[in-house]
């Protein structure tokens, strides 16, 4: 079995629901979730295919003021998960940004 | 009836060359006085907080400390210019962002809002003057009887008069009374002067000016005018710990009409629960901490526990906190926590869920400790349970992973020790109640050490076990607290015989002592009292107080 390591960042506005994705996926329940402070860190291991996949996850805060920090968590990662809001027009506006980096 | 300390035979005393109780060999918090924090404010200046400067704050002199040396001009400047960068990259607007939000106001959306029930919408922002818009949903919003009958009102706003924040309402339903603040305040500005307190009726209106912000309390409440003054001064830090001064001060020089709630979303929570915290808890009163009763042993091992594996470069406090009390602080030598910086800290901890979830990395300004820039916090609870929560503050932005490595160490030794099972014993069993210290009539007390900003005090038990009671209770001691440090005339024993009970304060040089008596108390009891009180927390001070200040 091959391992490999998959760096991974959830960006996005805040309340659309990044904190409830991840807990979500890693602990297969759904809870209510506070608002995220700063960034949570996450981990979880899965298998895929002939692959065990060792996920480090950092679910950064939507809070206008955490927004500079998001570099500080992209600039490391394999991928960038960008979440959005599907009732919150604005929210899925703000995705631009987040591509752009602006 | 008061005796003031008048008549000499019937005064306590205690030798000041014995330690008071509570106070160790080294210091683990900066000592406090109460007030301490007013002591310039009372003078009216409006510049408490220093001018920061980038190249002579707290935080750069540790990052430029602990950088290898060669300590040329330039590179001096090269260190100064790093530091900066990482300041920026922390700050979270930037002149596009500014110029934009003139339009565009963000309304900060209070979850727990429930005054009044109105749901309508503001359809436009406050006009730029903030004074001028006057909807009628704001008017009605004011009338509410409940609102109105709010016992403690907080409003923050900007020096434009724009409104950052209320404790009841929203905000943007109350630019006309928050203009009408304004034009108080800056009309007594202008003639350079300030506003510092009306009385109308039972209500106290308290104003802090301070550099772009305006912070009014009104309040109908047993807080005296130096307690409100005390208490905005901590909401005044808890925003800036959110922002720090730094950042406070460029958005407001760019832009003296932004609309500070867009930064601040997301935080009116901290707010909100540091004016509950405040309401509830003495620590704030006392300017002191409360630590977990633990055996000293027991203590000392969870301390080594983290002295030993968290030892690494930039680390400057290592906090491990339950319930709002304080377990162990182990600090960078030469750098101290002032008490009020780890009240903001341990708000943090208690209004946030979030850290529950998984381990967490933060900005935050302490603003005793440097107000131009943010420590980074390592944030993880340590026990399945989430009450003991571990706090590594660091000033290097990159450090998450090898602090996460530490504390998977600190746990296992912990677990060694079976420290966690003690912590978790500790929190289960009620600290201690008043009947333990076995002194007839006393009901209740709070002893604060100066010298260690650390406090003790007995469970609330009877007749303080109903929620009228327990702020009853709390009311007598901010009578007490207020009485004894009165600013005119500043007591160092009073005795008050009240309808109820019978309040004896004391202060020395190393100590604050309230002591609440059943009513028929004389006062030659009363002092016997105390005089065996303080000798039962002298026997008890190794399990109430933290006495050794372990550093790195
Ligand atoms: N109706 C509905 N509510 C959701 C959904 N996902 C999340 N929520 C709720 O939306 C709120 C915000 O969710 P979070 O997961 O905290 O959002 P977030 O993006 O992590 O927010 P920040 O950490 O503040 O950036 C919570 O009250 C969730 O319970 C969903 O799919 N449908
Ligand atoms: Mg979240």
């Amino acid at each position: 079995m091959k391992q490999i390591e998959a760096k991974i960042v959830v960006l996005g506005s805040q309340g659309v629901g990044k904190t409830s994705v991840v807990t979500r996926y890693v602990t297969q329940t759904y809870k209510h979730v506070s608002p995220t402070i700063g960034a949570s860190f996450f981990t979880c291991k899965v298998t895929i295919g002939d692959y065990r996949v060792k996920m480090s996850v950092w679910d950064t805060a939507g809070q206008e003021r955490f927004r500079s920090m998001a570099p500080m968590y992209y600039r490391k990662a394999n991928a960038a998960m960008l979440v959005y809001d599907i009732s919150n027009k604005d929210s899925f506006d703000d995705i631009k940004m987040w591509v752009n980096g602006k | 009836m008061d005796g003031g300390g008048s008549d000499r035979s019937q005064t306590p005393s205690y030798d000041s060359d014995v330690p008071e109780p509570g106070a160790g060999g080294t210091v683990i918090l900066a000592p406090t006085d109460s007030y301490a924090d007013l002591t310039q404010g009372w003078q009216g200046s409006l510049h408490e907080i220093r001018r920061p400067r980038h190249s002579s704050g707290t935080i750069s002199e540790i990052t430029n400390r602990s950088k290898p040396e060669l300590a040329g001009e330039k590179q001096e400047r090269e260190k100064d210019g790093e530091l900066k960068d990482k300041l920026n990259e922390l700050q979270v607007t930037d002149d596009e962002d500014l110029s934009l939000t003139s339009s565009d106001e963000t309304t900060a959306s209070k979850e727990d809002e429930k005054e009044g029930g109105q749901t309508a919408a503001v359809s436009s922002g406050p006009s730029a003057s903030g004074l001028t818009v006057i909807e009628s949903d704001s008017e009605e919003n004011v009338q509410t009887e409940a609102w109105r009958s709010q016992r403690k009102h907080i409003f923050v706003l900007s020096e434009a008069g724009k409104p950052i924040y209320s404790r009841y309402g929203k905000e943007d339903k109350l630019v006309t009374i928050m203009g009408v603040m304004q034009a108080l305040v800056s009309f007594l500005q202008d003639g350079n002067d300030s506003l510092r307190c009306l009385v109308a009726g039972k209500h106290k209106f308290v104003f802090l000016n301070r550099e772009n912000l305006n912070l009014v309390a009104v309040a109908k409440t047993e807080d005296s005018y130096h307690q409100l003054l005390f208490q905005l001064t901590y909401v005044y830090n808890q925003i800036i710990s959110v922002l720090t001064y730094t950042q406070l001060n460029k958005i407001f020089k760019q832009r003296r009409n932004y609309d500070l709630r867009r930064l601040l979303t997301g935080s009116e929570k901290f707010i909100d629960n540091l004016l509950h915290l405040m309401d509830h808890e003495p620590s704030f009163l006392l300017g002191a901490v409360r630590c977990l009763p633990l055996p000293s042993s027991t203590r000392e091992n969870i301390a080594q526990s983290i002295v030993q594996n968290a030892n690494v470069k930039d680390l400057v406090f290592a906090i491990l906190l339950a319930n709002n009390q304080l377990i162990t602080l182990v600090r960078m030598k030469k750098y101290f926590l002032h008490p009020s910086d780890l009240h903001l800290i341990i708000n943090l901890v208690n209004a946030s869920e979030s850290f529950k979830a998984a381990e967490s990395w933060t900005p935050i300004c302490l603003p005793k400790f440097d107000a131009s820039g943010f420590l980074h916090a390592y944030v993880s609870y340590l026990d399945p349970g989430c009450q003991t929560c571990l706090l590594l503050l660091t000033v290097d932005r990159d450090m998450f992973f090898t602090l996460s490595e530490c504390r998977q160490k600190i746990v296992d030794r912990l677990n060694r020790y079976n420290c966690l099972t003690a912590i978790t014993e500790a929190l289960a069993r009620t600290s201690y109640s008043i009947s333990q210290v076995g002194i007839a009539d006393l009901r209740h007390f709070m002893y604060k050490s100066k010298s260690t900003a650390q406090y003790t005090s007995p469970e609330l038990d009877a007749p303080y076990t109903t929620k009228e009671e327990q702020e009853r209770l709390f009311g007598l001691y901010l009578y007490l607290h207020h009485r004894i440090h009165s600013s005119a005339r500043p007591l160092k024993i009073l005795f008050h015989v009240g309808a109820n009970e019978t309040l004896l304060g004391w202060m020395t040089s190393g100590f604050e002592l309230y002591t609440v008596f059943g009513p028929l108390v004389t006062k030659t009891q009363a002092i016997t009292s105390i005089n065996k009180l303080l000798k039962w927390i002298k026997r008890e001070e190794d399990r109430l107080f933290i006495l050794n200040a372990p550093t790195f």
